[in-house]
């Protein structure tokens, strides 16, 4: 009569595991002056809500680490929110097997199996974390997209100034904060 | 009356329901099990085939809308009746590759993975694209439509591109605007005879969306969607029918007055905000293919009663006047809130305000 033999193999992972979730978006301007002038014009507003210029990308990393930059000629806003998390994990593979002979190719059939449950695992605790980090996003997503209105409409509103003066001479302007209606009156 | 061996009749029944636009259960065991075909019919299988084939893609026409009495302008000639009225009777010529298709349905287990290929060359007649239309019609929502959606013979073919777009999985089609001339020459009758069918499947695709709940198939869906629609208005343009792209807007119409956010409501939280955020752009491929209709309408506007073609832009203007200028600015704000990534893939997609004017 044979004996069963139970192979058990134990492996530890300690990873940090990364993980990023982001948008891609654009800012609507109406094409009211050059290139070049719109951008130096979103630059310019940029600037003063704290964002850094490198480039023709303007940027900023708030304090709970959601990047967003823009790119002042085109318009393109990206927002990315990244992280990274240490884990400890551990995981068995165990076998059994009918001979002692086999015992030695059973352990690492059993390490390769251990070996496999902690890439899975690795996998699920960075699936976990890209989770928090979209939930994180989401949550700060309708504060940005007021901001982004408000620097389009400011943009477009400095745009109009801009181009008025081209036109003739701006006699009056009018704006109404609560609103945000804009009335320029321009001599030709 | 005509006696044919069970195998031919097994092959002469899925023909029926094929042609007949008959249901999916009755058949189901034709197609998910694997059955002999004799290499050579006997000649009243063949007659019966041919009869079948014959009134059956006729009453298929009629009934997938060419029993509407229409008007069109062709070439600047007005026409009115059903579709039997306004064209003369085409000569229809199913190929051999009809009767391949046919024994490949029958030979091969449809809902195995690894069913042999279906290998047949030639280009297919119109009367050929009519059946493996009306073959993606059977089998649409079924185990059994991905098998046909893998096989060249249906990716070749323009109309099922059209009808069928979600039956050809991730991979985009490859075809250019002269896939669709064989379709629109002769007047385009069998365009004209699938405007209420492809009206209704347009519209199913799209109510199909909110049931989506992985953002690839959403993103497939909707890449899919967009080629097969770029190249098919692209088409109709270039041949100057532009009235054949009508459905889209019959399909659209009942579904602007819910939100946006209703496309891409089943995509699921987990998800990261990346993939529902290009999923939710995927899903608005049609709408966005309706802003083309929208110029194309403000053309038609611009045509004055001495320019060439003013019968037509009025006859168009007409057509399309119950979805109007609203129904295309509606479809133009649900397509932007989709494509917002800030706010679609949040879930939090304004409703746009209700459109005055002509309610779509």
């Amino acid at each position: 009569m044979s004996r069963a033999y139970r192979v058990s193999v134990s492996e530890s992972l300690n990873r940090v595991v990364q993980a990023e979730d982001g948008l891609c978006s654009r800012l609507e301007l109406l094409p009211l002056l050059s290139r070049e002038e719109l951008a130096g014009l979103l630059a310019a507003e940029l600037a003063t809500r704290g964002f850094t210029r490198e480039g023709d990308v303007a940027q900023r990393t708030e304090a709970d680490g959601v990047r967003i930059a823009i790119d002042v000629t085109t318009g393109d806003v990206s927002v990315t929110l990244s992280g990274e998390q240490e884990v400890a994990l551990e995981a068995h593979g165990s076998l059994r097997v009918e001979s002692r002979q086999e015992m030695e190719q059973a352990q690492l059939r059993a390490q390769d199996l251990a070996r496999a449950k902690l890439e899975d695992a690795a996998g699920v605790a960075t699936d976990e974390l890209r989770q928090q980090l979209t939930r994180k996003l989401e949550g700060r997503l309708r504060d940005l997209k007021g901001e982004l209105d408000a620097i389009s409409n400011k943009v477009t509103a400095e745009a109009l100034k801009v181009r008025a003066g081209q036109l003739g001479t701006v006699e009056e302007v009018h704006e109404d904060a609560a609103t945000g209606s804009l009335t320029i009156k321009v001599r030709v | 009356m005509t006696r044919v061996a069970p195998s031919e009749f097994e092959l002469l029944t899925l023909a029926r329901a094929i042609a007949g636009l008959g249901q999916y259960a009755p058949v189901e065991d034709l197609l998910r099990g694997r059955h002999l075909v004799p290499p050579r019919f006997s000649p009243g299988a063949l007659h019966v085939l041919r009869d079948t084939l014959a009134k059956g893609s006729m009453l298929a026409l009629a009934r997938c809308g060419g029993w509407r009495t229409q008007r069109d302008v062709r070439d600047g000639q007005a026409r009115s009746g059903r579709l039997w009225e306004r064209h003369p009777p085409p000569a229809l010529h199913f190929s051999p590759l009809t009767l391949h298709v046919l024994r490949w349905l029958l030979e091969q287990p449809l809902v195995i993975h690894g069913a042999m290929p279906l290998d047949v060359e030639g280009t297919p007649t119109p009367a050929d694209e009519l059946f493996l239309f009306l073959c993606c019609r059977l089998v649409a929502g079924t185990p059994c439509a991905p098998a046909l959606g893998a096989q060249p013979v249906f990716r070749r073919a323009a109309l099922c591109w059209l009808g069928f777009p979600e039956q050809f999985g991730s991979a985009p089609p490859a075809l250019d605007a002269t896939a669709f001339a064989p379709l629109l020459a002769d007047g385009a009758w069998l365009l004209e005879g699938l405007q209420l069918e492809l009206a209704r499947r347009w519209r199913a695709l799209e109510e199909s969306k909110p049931g989506l709940a992985s953002p690839a198939d959403s993103l497939a869906l909707g890449t899919a969607q967009e080629a097969v629609l770029s190249t098919f208005l692209d088409a109709v343009d270039a041949a100057g029918r532009r009235d054949l792209a009508g459905f889209l807007l019959a399909a659209a119409r009942p579904l602007l007055a819910q939100p946006a956010s209703r496309w891409v409501e089943g995509l699921p939280a987990s998800a990261s905000l990346s993939s529902r955020a290009d999923a939710a752009r995927a899903a608005a491929a049609f709408l966005r293919a309706l802003g083309r209709l929208a110029r194309w309408d403000a053309e038609h506007r611009a045509v004055r009663f001495f320019d060439d073609g003013y019968e037509s832009a009025q006859h168009l203007l007409s057509e399309w006047s119950a979805f109007g200028e609203a129904g295309f600015r509606r479809a133009e704000d649900h397509a932007r809130a989709l494509s917002t990534a800030l706010t679609s893939a949040s879930g939090a997609a304004p409703v746009p305000p209700p459109s005055t004017g002509s309610a779509p």
